[in-house]
């Protein structure tokens, strides 16, 4: 096909394909909006409208390729879990412990995005994969949708990292209508350093835990304390480094690529797409409501006071919503630093979505 | 939208609820656990630093010295006298080193020195003391195992060294 006869072939929902890839690359690289992710979708997007180039046709196209064998059969999200365990400390996680239950308490924006989702017409399998949307957590969202419901990847997996770059707008207003100025204010003490057996031994036995209660979340879990494994145990140094650096940039890549592949105008240009966009947003408000809320009822029960504001941390989005913790926290009292007690819940809150998500897998089969 | 649909997703997010923070819950129990392994540890670091601390203490402690007159044992409150024998003793040790430096083995163990009083070797030394501008002749002599004998004019005094 050449020239003119390719250009005949552009429809109008092409154009429209295209300028929202080109809005994806201008906001990756105009606003910074998770570029590292964006950027490959956004572009990604625009060559796939390009009618004609054979990359997303069957048997051989090289998108079509990416997306068969990295993104259907998981690979890449898991592989992308490995860095992540790599480069995630979980430190502050394990000096309070209680910010497991932050963690747990921001998922029930999955839920509730999950329940709106039904209200408005999409079956279980679908509801479930935008509800994961509001775990924050790009990979599970993909993991999930991949095997529950494939034909919204492109909507969730954008929705997702969007939001994701979106927390600082969309969680302060949320953190703020739910809290009182002293609640913001309360200064929480020291964490207690962590002993490197301590950090060595958490990733072994949530993983043995988790994979043996919900064994449908132990790929996402496994690989994701395997990857911490290799950082905390101090020894194999080129591996930690190789997947948190080199493995994880090359399949970002090949994320971006499968997930922009995805976004041909024929199945994302659909009023579904629009509906999981907006859900993403209750998604996300509402696990930020979760965890603040649930932050308050702990400190109805405990004599040492939570600032309720690190709730909020509970939706993975790491470090992003921890940083918007802090940013409110310092608003507030210049002096009040809650950064590492917002990184307890907030690496709590990858774990949470990704037992939800076996939950969901186990539930309403993979 | 459906009925059943809605109900058996009320029941998805009740069971994933309850799975979700039963999970986290048990996960929060083993990182109790952990902790306590970790204060544990911690206090026993902390107590063996804190002996070790205090034997270090004990050994860096100043030497007490009692100093008393030879005859009658009143013991000493005099400044001036206190402080001339202080200095004697401090001079003699100084002579004692300088000359025991010679032999390898009592540079290399001053402590070694102690033993020669029990092979019935001890030290003596006449030294000049001048203090506030005036000359005192003093005699300093070992008492093994038992301190110094000082003697100032027509006394002689005990300094005894307890550790």
């Amino acid at each position: 096909m050449i020239g003119l006869e390719s250009l005949s072939q552009l429809t109008l929902g092409n154009i429209v394909m295209i300028i929202i890839g080109l809005t994806l690359v201008y906001l990756a690289i105009r606003h910074k909006y998770e570029p590292l992710i964006l950027l490959p979708i956004g572009i990604t997007a625009v060559l796939v409208n390009i009618p004609g180039s054979g990359l997303v046709d069957p048997p051989y196209g090289f998108l079509y390729l990416v997306k068969k064998y990295l993104i259907d059969t998981e690979i890449v999200p898991l592989l992308i879990f490995l860095g992540l365990g790599a480069m995630t400390d979980f430190g502050p996680m394990i000096a309070n412990p209680k910010s497991l239950l932050l963690g747990a308490a921001a998922q029930i924006g999955v839920f509730v995005a999950m329940l709106t989702a039904l209200l408005l017409g999409f079956n279980l399998r679908e509801a479930a994969s935008i509800g994961i949307i509001g775990g924050a957590d790009g990979p599970t969202t993909i993991y999930l949708t991949v095997k529950l419901a494939p034909h919204l990847l492109a909507a969730t997996a954008v929705a997702a990292y969007s939001y994701m770059s979106l927390v600082p707008l969309i969680q302060p207003p949320v953190i703020k209508a739910l809290t009182t100025k002293e609640e913001r204010r309360i200064r929480m003490k020291q964490l207690r350093p962590v002993s490197k057996k301590e950090k060595i031994l958490f990733p072994i036995i949530s993983m043995i835990v988790i994979g043996l209660l919900v064994p449908s979340a132990a790929p996402l879990i496994g690989m994701i304390m395997i990857g911490n494994l290799f950082r905390e145990a101090g020894v194999v140094e080129r591996l930690r480094k190789a997947a948190s650096e080199e493995l994880m940039n090359i399949v970002t890549i090949f994320l971006g690529l499968g997930v922009g592949s995805t976004m041909r105008a024929e199945t994302f240009l659909t009023y579904k797409t629009l509906l999981v966009l907006g859900l993403g947003v209750v998604a996300f408000a509402s696990a930020t409501a979760g965890g603040v809320l649930f932050a308050k009822l702990m400190n109805m029960f405990s004599k040492e006071k939570i600032n309720p504001m690190i709730g909020a941390a509970g939706v993975s989005a790491v470090p992003m919503s921890a940083r918007v913790v802090q940013r409110l926290a310092t608003q507030e009292d210049p002096e009040n630093h809650l950064l590492m007690h917002a990184m307890g819940p907030n690496v709590a809150g990858v774990i949470g979505t990704a037992v939800v998500a076996g939950v969901f897998l186990s539930m309403l089969g993979g | 939208m459906d009925a059943t649909t809605i109900l058996e997703g009320i029941t998805i997010t009740l069971i994933g609820v309850l799975i979700v923070f039963g999970i986290l819950t048990i996960l929060v129990a083993i990182l109790y656990g952990l902790k306590y392994i970790y204060i544990r540890e911690t206090s026993k670091k902390e107590a063996i630093i804190k002996e070790k601390e205090e034997v270090k203490e004990k050994q860096a402690r100043p030497k007490e010295i009692k100093i008393m007159e030879e005859k009658t044992k009143a013991q000493i409150h005099d400044p001036q006298l206190i402080s001339i024998i202080t200095a004697a003793i401090i001079l003699f040790n100084e002579y004692k080193a300088k000359k025991l430096s010679k032999y390898d083995i009592f540079r290399d163990m001053p402590e070694l020195s102690r033993i020669l009083g029990l092979a019935g070797i001890s030290f003596r030394a006449e030294l000049v003391v001048s203090l506030g501008g005036k000359d005192q002749q003093v005699t300093v002599e070992e008492i093994p195992g038992d301190g110094y004998r000082v003697h100032i004019g027509n006394k002689n005094y005990i300094a005894q060294i307890s550790v």
